[in-house]
């Protein structure tokens, strides 16, 4: 028997599983709510040179704005004073946890200038020290030597 | 149109322009009355950003 076309069949098939992937992307979402990141932002930039750094890229909000030279030698922090000028500090890097032993009792540490100056102290006495016994010994034997030949 | 001093009572009151040092300083002195520290204030300001007073007027004429 040929089909015939019957313009009023149903051609719905409620039993198919099948599921347009699209229909699911219409329903509705509910409104999720957003929190503003306050992601603290970095202003400055890479520079060759400090010299060619313009106060318009210093920030007038009181924030600080890094300039690293682009062989990273030096970083410039630059911001602006409520005086109306502009501060300029410079970093320059300092190797850490690294230490150099002087001698054969004083290490000094290069974590911070304040060891490094109390380690050039500690080797200044000792050396002071040392000189001082030395200087005992030869004067004893100045003197020793004096007393033979008197003798 | 807004006058000059309500521009500035204005702003006062705007939190995101008391956070800037320079602004609260100026705002310091012009409540106290220190027309010397706002002009060496506006000085400071030219002399760190490259322009002369003279070159704002010019613009602002």
């Amino acid at each position: 028997m040929p089909m015939q076309y019957q313009p009023y069949q149903n051609y719905y098939m409620p039993n198919n599983q099948y599921q347009n992937p699209y229909v699911q992307q219409m329903i509705p979402q509910p409104p999720q709510a957003q929190f503003p990141v306050n992601n603290p932002t970095l202003n400055g930039r890479m520079v060759a040179d400090f010299s060619g750094i313009n106060a318009s890229e210093v920030p007038m909000d009181g924030s600080k704005a890094v300039f690293p030279k682009q062989d990273l030698s030096e970083i410039c922090i630059k911001y602006w004073k409520a005086d109306g000028t502009i501060e300029t500090l410079r970093y320059k890097p300092f190797a850490d946890n690294t230490e150099t032993t002087i001698g054969n009792d004083v290490k000094v540490a290069s974590r911070g200038s304040d060891e490094l100056y109390q380690g050039i102290n500690k080797l200044g006495e000792t050396l002071n020290e040392r000189i001082d016994r030395l200087e005992e010994l030869i004067s004893k034997k100045v003197v020793a030597r004096k007393k033979d030949n008197d003798e | 149109m807004n006058n000059p001093v309500s521009i500035i009572n204005q702003a006062m009151n705007d939190p995101n322009k008391t956070s800037n040092p320079i602004f609260a300083n100026a705002i310091k002195m012009y409540k106290s009355g220190d027309a010397e520290g706002l002009r060496n204030l506006a000085i400071n300001l030219c002399n760190s950003k490259g322009i002369t007073p003279e070159s704002i007027l010019k613009n602002i004429k």
